[in-house]
């Protein structure tokens, strides 16, 4: 599939099928990663993360993809994966130019998101599956109520800001202030 | 906390895009305006792209699984379609080599070597003689790159070949029972009801994958069970009821495993299994299955811990018997007396130091090893007050009559009681054995609180009335009665109490009248905001300060109609057993069988429920271990022939016995169950 039918995918809401779409690139940042020294897994984290990066970028209403979704991903990979091996000297920071300065700062973006997922994991099954009915399948609060078997749509909502909070404070805790 | 839920609910608001343009340019420049209110705004909208990252990343691992999947089928598929036209293409080389044999014999030669299994795929003579013409040519060239390849293809099939030798040392039932497949939505509680009656319970999201970041599982899962309920089902199963050489007695038996996306899950809250049954027997008790080498064995399931403070619920079903952590009135032994707490630890140590006082270990000296053992007693103390002992672990006999001697020589109790009835309770005591080189021995009882295993109590929490009425008058100590709660209940539906909502926040309105009633127990409080008129506007407490109600049910093992109920944080081999109690002298059961080589022997109880194996050894004979004398049974001898089975059957005691001749018949594999079905049907 071309890439132009991957990105009408992705801008038609279709997201399942585009990463499907896109995952035959996989072998070939797998080969990447695994020439620079990692494992399979690492392969696999990487690539999910290259992909995170390339959603969050597409949704940004002043980006656009110049290259390739391959050269792309391949160049988020490679960064990805050199920040994990804390590889970069200053002087290669320095000299970081156009795309590649580009992939960099959202290499770093998305380091803030990745934190905020981290709170998020760190709080009981409960409290994720209270948020995650809210915030993304867009429940009411009397529906959650009687999903996940709250006496009452008050007593949901009060959980749901109560774990709202309790997420942040994670949060903010592991951010350096 | 107010304001902060105000904003949140703006912020939502405006990232939902419900607000009206006027509110969004007023949204925006509060946002200009107002660092905190900024600070939070971006703050939210991290933790939400936090949120989401999990999502998507569900999403890919979903894909990356189905993606690895898709590359194995596909690797799978190329291996075998080589596998096929090699085959393909040598026969097609045979039957070319056989009408033209002068030419080729020496190669055919170095080829049969090579090949000696052709059985496999063998398409008639007829169908492929077309394809030879077309193929001749390019087999001289095959043959001679290929032989390489076709040689390790002759090794990966010998190598499948010892497999399949292996696979008679290890489990495999004879004919299996049919599986049933459900499909269910793990996010809800779930009930299960199989076609032999057995009825399995899953509460919400009571699956984790077995990976080790185990998170709870969304989604469909699937779930297999196979159910071995009666004897035939059982034996045909390649099932037997023992427990480290001990004889159970089954009342029925379950495979359970769950999947998702091909990976096997986990139960992460244990899930209640209910096995029906016609006669109920005391004493079952949930047994885990290990494959150990052709047979399963089975074990104890490690009882599940709860929390044991406990109320109980409203409505109550016949009550069974009671855990002793958990009854409300202990029983009480001889003397006890003080508040409940006082009698509980009064009696507990009472029941100790009987049993440590009169506890002979010396009387089963032979049975037990030389260091520190762990025993078990484990009594019930019953609504009249006696006290029954219950067979345990893998106690020796000795030991088991030598601790029921102790028990049933305690003096009588004041029975315990739940919501005032006399129940029977369950107690259980470890007994820990020093015994030295020199043959003493030192009995010592534990100090730590007994662990009770409670089978038939199914706790659960809920949010009642209560609770809520607890909220409304921000008091969690009082002590909500049934005529407050009658009340309570009456406001309400007259509208002098009820929900209202102000700007956002939710209130309980009471009205200036309820406090007015002269026997009310709601009392104006300084938090309160009152209007004008004297109502109330209250916010209720929440969930934190008011928890959840916890509930137990105990569902009754012996009044409900035969049932049997467990609670297993376990899947797979399931068992619902008991230790038999067959009592008498025992003996090496062993016998020969004529021309039974390779044929799976069992042993059917007469008079319970059970099924033993024997044990192959050199010339058909075959190996029961240890069994009580003279007990009647069938002894049953299957084997498995071309299409069909074999089977022979006898009708024995348990004795020495010389060379058995049996009489094998062929069955169908339905017969053969029918047959079987005729044999177990009065057990």
């Amino acid at each position: 599939m071309s890439d132009h039918k991957i990105l009408e995918l992705f801008k038609n809401g279709h997201r399942d099928k585009a990463i499907r779409q896109l995952y035959p690139l996989y072998p070939r940042i797998e080969k990447l990663i695994r020439s620079k020294g990692g494992q399979k897994e690492d392969a696999k984290d990487i690539f999910q993360e290259a992909i995170l990066i390339l959603i969050r970028n597409l949704e940004k209403s002043d980006f656009e993809l110049t290259s390739s979704f391959y050269t792309y991903l391949y160049s988020v990979s490679r960064f990805l994966w050199k920040d994990t091996q804390k590889q970069f000297s200053k002087n290669e920071l320095r000299e970081l130019q156009g795309e590649e300065l580009q992939v960099f700062h959202a290499v770093l973006e998305e380091k803030k998101y990745q934190q905020a997922e981290n709170a998020f994991r760190a709080l009981g099954s409960r409290c994720q599956q209270l948020l995650q009915l809210f915030y993304h399948k867009a429940m009411t609060f009397r529906k959650i109520a009687t999903v996940m078997q709250f006496a009452s749509e008050k007593g949901a909502k009060n959980q749901k800001y109560k774990c709202l909070k309790k997420a942040k404070d994670i949060y903010k805790q592991s951010m350096p202030s | 906390m107010e304001t902060y839920i105000t904003q949140i609910t703006y912020i939502n608001d405006y990232l939902n895009q419900i607000l009206s343009p006027e509110e969004r340019i007023a949204f925006e420049e509060k946002l200009r305006s107002d660092v905190n209110f900024k600070a939070l705004f971006e703050e939210h909208k991290i933790l939400l792209q936090g949120m989401r990252r999990v999502i998507i990343k569900n999403e890919i691992a979903k894909i990356h699984n189905g993606y690895l999947r898709g590359k194995f089928v596909k690797t799978l598929g190329i291996f075998f379609l080589a596998i096929v036209t090699i085959t393909l293409l040598f026969l097609g080389f045979q039957q070319w080599n056989h009408s033209d044999p002068a030419d080729k014999v020496p190669k055919q030669q170095k080829k049969s070597k090579a090949i000696p299994t052709q059985g496999i795929l063998v398409p008639s003579n007829d169908t492929n003689t077309p394809n030879l013409k077309t193929l001749k040519d390019s087999i001289n060239f095959l043959l001679e790159n290929q032989e390489e390849e076709i040689l390790m293809n002759n090794e990966t099939i010998k190598s499948s070949l010892s497999d399949l030798a292996l696979a008679d040392s290890t489990f495999s039932p004879i004919t299996d029972v049919v599986l049933e497949q459900f499909y269910v939505e793990s996010s809800r509680d779930t009930t299960l009801i199989c076609k032999g009656g057995t009825r399995l319970y899953f509460p919400a999201h009571a699956f984790k994958s077995s990976s080790s970041d185990a998170q709870w599982i969304d989604g469909t899962v699937a779930i297999n069970i196979k159910e071995y309920h009666t004897l035939d089902d059982i034996l045909l199963g390649n099932l037997s009821t023992t427990s480290n050489n001990h004889i159970l007695e089954t009342g029925g038996m379950l495979h359970v495993t769950a999947q998702k996306g091909g990976q096997q899950l986990l139960l992460d809250k244990p899930m209640t299994i209910t096995f029906p049954t016609k006669k109920t027997k005391e004493d079952m008790q949930l047994f885990i299955g290990a494959e150990k080498e052709v047979i399963i064995d089975w074990q104890l399931a490690a009882p599940i811990s709860y929390t044991l403070a406990v109320e109980m619920e409203e409505k109550q079903e016949p009550i069974a018997d009671v855990p002793f952590a958990v009854v409300e009135n202990v029983p009480v032994f001889a003397n006890c007396t003080g508040t409940e707490a006082e009698k509980k630890s009064c009696t507990q140590e009472a029941i100790n130091r009987h049993v440590m006082r009169n506890f002979d270990a010396e009387i089963c000296a032979t049975d037990i090893p030389t260091g520190v053992t762990r025993l078990f007693a484990r009594l019930k103390i019953k609504r009249d007050g006696s006290v029954e002992h219950i067979r345990s672990q893998n106690n020796s006999d000795c030991i088991q009559i030598e601790i029921k001697r102790v028990l049933e020589s305690m003096p009588l109790f004041t029975p315990g009681r739940q919501r005032g009835l006399a129940v029977d309770v369950l107690y259980s005591m470890p007994i820990n054995i020093q015994l030295d080189d020199d043959k003493t021995y030192e009995t010592a009882i534990s100090e730590e609180v007994p662990k009770n295993r409670v089978f038939d109590t199914i706790y659960s929490t809920a949010r009642t009335d209560i609770e809520i009425l607890k909220e409304i008058l921000h008091d969690n100590e009082i002590d909500v009665t049934s005529a407050m709660l009658e009340s309570y209940q009456e406001l309400r539906k007259t509208k002098l109490i009820r929900d209202i909502k102000v700007k956002g926040t939710s209130y309980v309105l009471v009205r200036k009248s309820v406090f007015e009633i002269p026997t009310t127990y709601f009392k104006r409080l300084d938090t309160d905001s009152v209007s004008r008129g004297g109502h109330v506007y209250r916010i209720p407490w929440g969930a934190d300060k008011i928890p959840d109600r916890k509930i137990t049910r105990l569902v009754s093992r012996n009044e409900s109609v035969g049932n049997y109920i467990f609670n297993s944080l376990q899947l797979g081999w399931l068992n619902c057993d008991r230790f038999t109690n067959a009592n008498g002298p025992k003996m090496k059961f062993k016998l020969k069988i004529k021309d039974a080589e390779g044929a799976n022997v069992k042993l059917v109880f007469k008079n319970m429920r059970s099924i033993l194996n024997g044990n192959k050894r050199a010339n058909s004979s075959f190996d029961f271990g240890s069994i009580t004398k003279n007990l009647p049974v069938t002894l049953v001898a299957i084997q498995k022939g071309k299409e069909g089975y074999y089977m022979g059957m006898k009708e024995i005691r348990i004795e020495e016995m010389g060379t058995l001749n049996l009489d094998f018949k062929e069955y169908t594999s339905k017969e053969l169950r029918q047959t079987l079905k005729k044999l177990t049907g009065s057990n």
